[in-house]
């Protein structure tokens, strides 16, 4: 008797709960109920990361009555841990992906519709940049969301420069005189044996096997490494071999330039320039010297060219709960969300990117000048994506190992051509 | 039950005991060290990528493998190249401290334990330690370089430098073990010999030579095999310090395993490439374990 | 007696020798311990001023507390001594059992049959782990825990297990056995009241080992484990290094502290420990 009391007692609690529930929800938009399911989403970086998003989801599990587990991986077994788990039919719900690892999972059928968010007024998906969205509209389906897309930021040292009397990257974008001549012409002037302190780096300082940064430079001396699908190696020819015997001189000849491997950090002062990204501001925040990010710079001819790396948000089809996974993707990627981030992942949503609030952000160093020019003149002017295949870790290993050829001194630039041209396409064919 | 078993005989009664109490590891035995291995020769004669299910392709992938794949010569010749420079150095230090330490001495067990320090290290932190020195910028053995008026060496980023310096971290990581076998070799050797040795008039070389080096030849040949096989496995030092790098100058087995499964997701070649190490140790193991059977029946 | 001064010289040079050669290796092997120590006591700038300072001037513990920001330290320090305990204790529960079967109990085709199992000590695990990862994503137990425990107690270690306890099982007198028999006492009884308690000495071999191993061991977590929140030691501070890039700082720091739990215990029975591992090279 006493059981069927409680038991009594629990139901009608339980049912007290739903109402309330339903109430609640509805001052608000018609929230869906998702029954206490749970949705997986993994996306690389560390457990503050974790925790951030962890907090964001906290309204749209109470909302939709769900439980969102946010799984955080090192960014370089990323890709490889979403791809097994999913294979293995373990997979999470909502991915982040890059522009680079988007065909793969594309390719093998793995990313949902997200068709809904095309057409729901509330989402407003008109505000993502078309060209850019474009990219992930497969069939008329809509597969991913870009939710942030950086150009290369070049970080300098204004100190280095200043003292020097050499006018700063930024004086010379307003003048417009920030081309790549201009740019080595004051990488050589900053070079410094005695103190260690070079010019110039034309790869990242963290990743510096991480070679399609240089693409940018590659462009600029008006060559090119693929063609426009990514099916094809154009480099071997006179403008490619010039360009990529510019860069070996640079490093071995006038010595300006950095040589990969040499792990100079921007942090000790001994670097005047080097191509990374924006967010990477974050960490120079303490540094005793000066500095600013910029662009790269355009070519002789002063055309800007900047590369755009994209970060994603899909919905794996091996989901058991696509409708709630494409809901998760819509709170987060809405305008409001996309707000809170700004502060960390440089928004699409063109209406945050004009906003003041992003632009003036106020803090010591990038300058407002330097979140202009990267986000507002850079896609205005022209910005390309980053190549990508299914098979792209094996082109990108493989690139990386003719480079280091290239870097340890062991071949000229022309072999090194005609050695990308035939692998590459061995393996693009 | 009770009647059932009084029906057996004794003998059978203890054959039933004896499966039972091997059943459970034979039972997890069969599952997570049998069957890999037979999946693995399926998978190595499989086309698999964990994109796409696995489709039979005979012995493709090892044509692949022996004809038409640069990068795993390289592995090999690497791996090889790694064999050659360690071992000999290994044996030769090892045996070398063993007899200096053999006989008891004051803080001999000091300097044992100190010698086993980085042994028991991670070879993880040992190695991210030792690629903080061998920094270009700023990193230990440059700066120390530099007292001595020579150029600083970009040591992590040379074709030619990175499996010597891979072998060099792997050797001093690994001095204690093998010192400690062979210290407990030379133990063994009855003193009496030594002693006759002597009231011959050997000289020092010559007893070394004709009583130490054969009555521990045993000890040695297997050091020698377990050393091989340790070098053919090497991976952590390679993960942390190079990535195969600069191109493929530091590529070993494990190393192209890891790249061929787990970045390029191609499962069925990574199975051929295990499958080739695989044999190439079941055979050092196999003379290990021939000779050692000849010795003990030599011994008896 | 002149010979005899010529030959104590002679002696006395050897030992200097000996001591000299001794230490020069001794201060190589732990000048890197020293290294990484001083670097995590570092600040930031301390890094870069050249030329390192081999005796810092400041030390600061700032580099400790910035690190548990970065890296979980303490839920990998958990993983680990989680799989290396439950590893250890169920190989010498389980090789234990097996162990005594086959050193005890005469029964058919046990030779045979123990070779079978010995024929897994050729078969190392850098080997087999990409069919295993194949077999465990099937089964759901990629990203578990337990993929670095099952197949370990079972394949590699298990088999180094039985083989070190089948060894020292044999040596202990079969009439003790036969007259637990005879007292009514059951194989497992024997096993848990005789055997064991008298094979400390080889059980405390494979618990060293396998501990050793398992808080050491790299490939296997790299390959089975995803999340952060199931790293390993040494598979938490791979990673953190290759995110941490230059900051050589905290890099050191998260090094320091992943070294010194297992070096503590070495530290604290380093003979047996080193017995040990000495027994493996001979296996």
């Amino acid at each position: 008797m006493k059981k069927l009391i409680s038991l009594l007692l629990i139901l009608m609690m339980a049912l007290s709960l739903c109402s309330f529930g339903t109430i609640a929800s509805a001052e608000g938009a018609p929230a869906k109920d998702y029954g206490g399911a749970t949705i997986r989403v993994s996306m690389w970086g560390d457990n503050t990361r974790k925790d951030l998003f962890e907090g964001l989801f906290e309204a749209f599990e109470k909302e939709y009555n769900c439980n969102v587990e946010v799984e955080v991986y090192a960014a370089s077994e990323y890709a490889t841990k979403v791809l097994t788990e999913t294979a293995g039919g373990n997979g999470p719900d909502v991915v982040w992906l890059t522009e680079r690892y988007y065909p793969m999972f594309a390719d093998a059928g793995f990313l949902a519709d997200m068709n809904a968010l095309m057409t729901d007024e509330e989402y407003k998906f008109d505000d993502y940049s078309v060209s850019l969205a474009n990219n992930y509209i497969k069939d008329g389906n809509l597969t991913a969301i870009p939710f942030t897309a950086n150009p290369i930021a070049l970080f300098y040292n204004a100190t280095l420069f200043k003292n020097a009397g050499l006018e700063t990257p930024l004086e010379l974008y307003k003048k417009g005189e920030w081309t790549v001549s201009k740019m080595i012409e004051c990488a050589s002037a900053l070079t410094d044996k005695a103190t260690g302190t070079y010019g110039l780096s034309l790869v990242q300082t963290v990743d510096p096997t991480n070679w399609p940064t240089l693409l940018n430079f590659i462009w600029a001396e008006g060559a090119e490494m693929f063609n426009d699908d990514t099916t094809k190696c154009l480099i071997n020819d006179e403008a490619g071999i010039a360009a990529l015997q510019k860069y070996y001189d640079l490093m071995f000849t006038d010595k300006t330039c950095v040589v990969p491997g040499e792990m100079i950090s921007f942090e000790s002062g001994q670097l005047a320039m080097y191509p990374g990204n924006f967010s990477e501001g974050a960490n120079y925040q303490n540094v005793d010297f000066e500095w600013d990010c910029i662009t790269v710079p355009a070519n002789d001819a002063g055309e800007l060219t900047n590369i755009v790396g994209v970060a994603l948000y899909g919905v794996l089809n091996t989901s058991k709960n696509t409708e709630a996974a494409v809901d998760v993707v819509k709170y987060i990627t809405g305008e409001k969300m996309q707000q809170e981030l700004s502060g960390i992942f440089v928004p699409t949503r063109e209406s945050l990117k004009n906003s003041d609030e992003f632009l003036n952000k106020t803090e010591k160093m990038p300058t407002p000048d330097a979140r202009k020019i990267l986000y507002l003149d850079v896609f205005a002017a022209n910005t390309r994506v980053y190549p990508a295949t299914t098979n792209w870790n094996e082109v990108n290993e493989a690139g990386k190992q003719i480079f280091d050829k290239l870097y340890t001194g062991n071949a000229a630039p022309a072999d090194i051509a005609a050695e990308f041209e035939s692998t590459f396409n061995a393996l693009l064919g | 039950m009770e009647r059932k078993r009084r029906g057996l005989t004794l003998k059978q009664r203890t054959n039933l005991t004896g499966y039972a109490m091997i059943s459970p590891m034979a039972i997890g035995y069969i599952l997570f060290m049998i069957t890999p291995v037979v999946v693995m020769i399926y998978l190595s004669m499989t086309s698999y990528t964990l994109l796409k299910p696995p489709k039979f392709i005979g012995l493709d992938n090892y044509v692949k493998l022996f004809t038409n794949d640069p990068t795993f010569l390289d592995t090999a010749w690497n791996t090889v190249y790694f064999t050659l420079l360690f071992v000999p150095l290994n044996m030769l230090i090892c045996l070398g401290l063993a007899l200096l330490m053999y006989k008891n001495f004051k803080g001999v067990g000091f300097f044992r334990t100190i010698l086993f320090t980085p042994y028991v290290t991670s070879m993880v932190a040992w190695a991210i330690v030792w690629k903080y020195l061998f920094q270009t910028d700023n990193g230990l053995i440059n700066v120390v370089m530099g007292w001595f008026g020579l150029d600083p060496v970009n040591w992590l980023y040379n074709e030619k430098a990175a499996i010597p310096i891979s072998v060099v971290v792997t050797l001093l990581k690994g001095l204690g073990m093998n010192t400690v076998i062979f210290i407990s070799a030379l133990m063994d050797v009855p003193q009496i010999y030594y002693e006759a040795a002597s009231l011959d008039g050997a000289g020092s070389w010559s007893r070394f030579k004709n009583i130490t080096l054969p009555m521990i030849s045993q000890s040695i040949f297997l050091a020698l095999i377990l050393t091989i096989i340790g070098c053919f496995k090497v991976f952590a030092q390679i993960y942390v310090m190079s990535k195969g790098g600069p191109a493929t100058s530091s590529y070993v087995f494990v190393y192209y395993i890891y790249v061929t499964a787990f970045r390029y997701f191609k499962f069925g070649y990574a199975s051929a490439i295990s499958t080739v190490l695989f044999l190439i140790i079941l055979v050092l193991t196999a003379i290990q374990w021939a000779v050692r059977k000849k010795w003990v029946f030599y011994e008896t | 007696m002149k010979h005899n001064t010529s030959i104590r010289r002679k002696r006395l040079y050897i030992t200097i020798l000996k001591y000299c050669v001794l230490i020069l290796i001794s201060l190589l092997l732990l000048f890197p311990f020293y290294w990484m120590v001083i670097t995590s006591l570092k600040s930031s700038t301390q890094i870069f001023v050249f030329p390192p300072e081999l005796f810092p001037r400041h030390i600061t513990f700032e580099n400790f507390t910035e690190l548990f920001n970065h890296m979980k330290f303490f839920r990998y320090l958990w993983n680990s001594l989680l799989v290396s305990c439950v590893n250890s204790f169920f190989i010498v529960l389980i090789s234990g059992i097996t162990a005594y079967a086959f050193a005890k109990i005469r029964f058919a085709g046990r030779n045979i049959i123990f070779i079978f199992f010995l024929a897994g000590l050729m078969v190392p695990v850098e080997v087999i782990t990409v069919p295993l990862y194949f077999m465990l994503g099937k089964i759901g137990w990629v990203d578990k825990l337990r993929s670095l425990m099952v197949p370990t107690i079972f394949g590699s270690g298990g088999v180094f297990g039985l083989f070190i306890l089948r060894q020292f099982f044999i040596t202990i007198p079969d009439d003790l056995c036969e007259a637990a028999r005879i007292d009514g006492c059951s194989h497992l009884g024997i096993v848990f009241r005789i055997v064991m308690p008298m094979a400390k000495s080889a059980i405390a071999t494979v618990v060293i080992f396998t501990f050793a191993n398992c808080w050491n061991e790299f490939f296997q977590p790299l390959i089975f484990l995803s999340s952060q929140s199931n790293y390993t030691l040494p598979l938490g501070l791979a990673m953190f290094s290759d995110e941490g890039g230059t900051k050589w700082h905290l890099v050191m720091a998260a090094s320091t502290l992943a070294t010194i739990p297992l070096l503590t215990v070495f530290y604290m029975c380093q003979d047996k420990f080193i017995d040990s591992m000495a027994m493996s090279g001979i296996k």
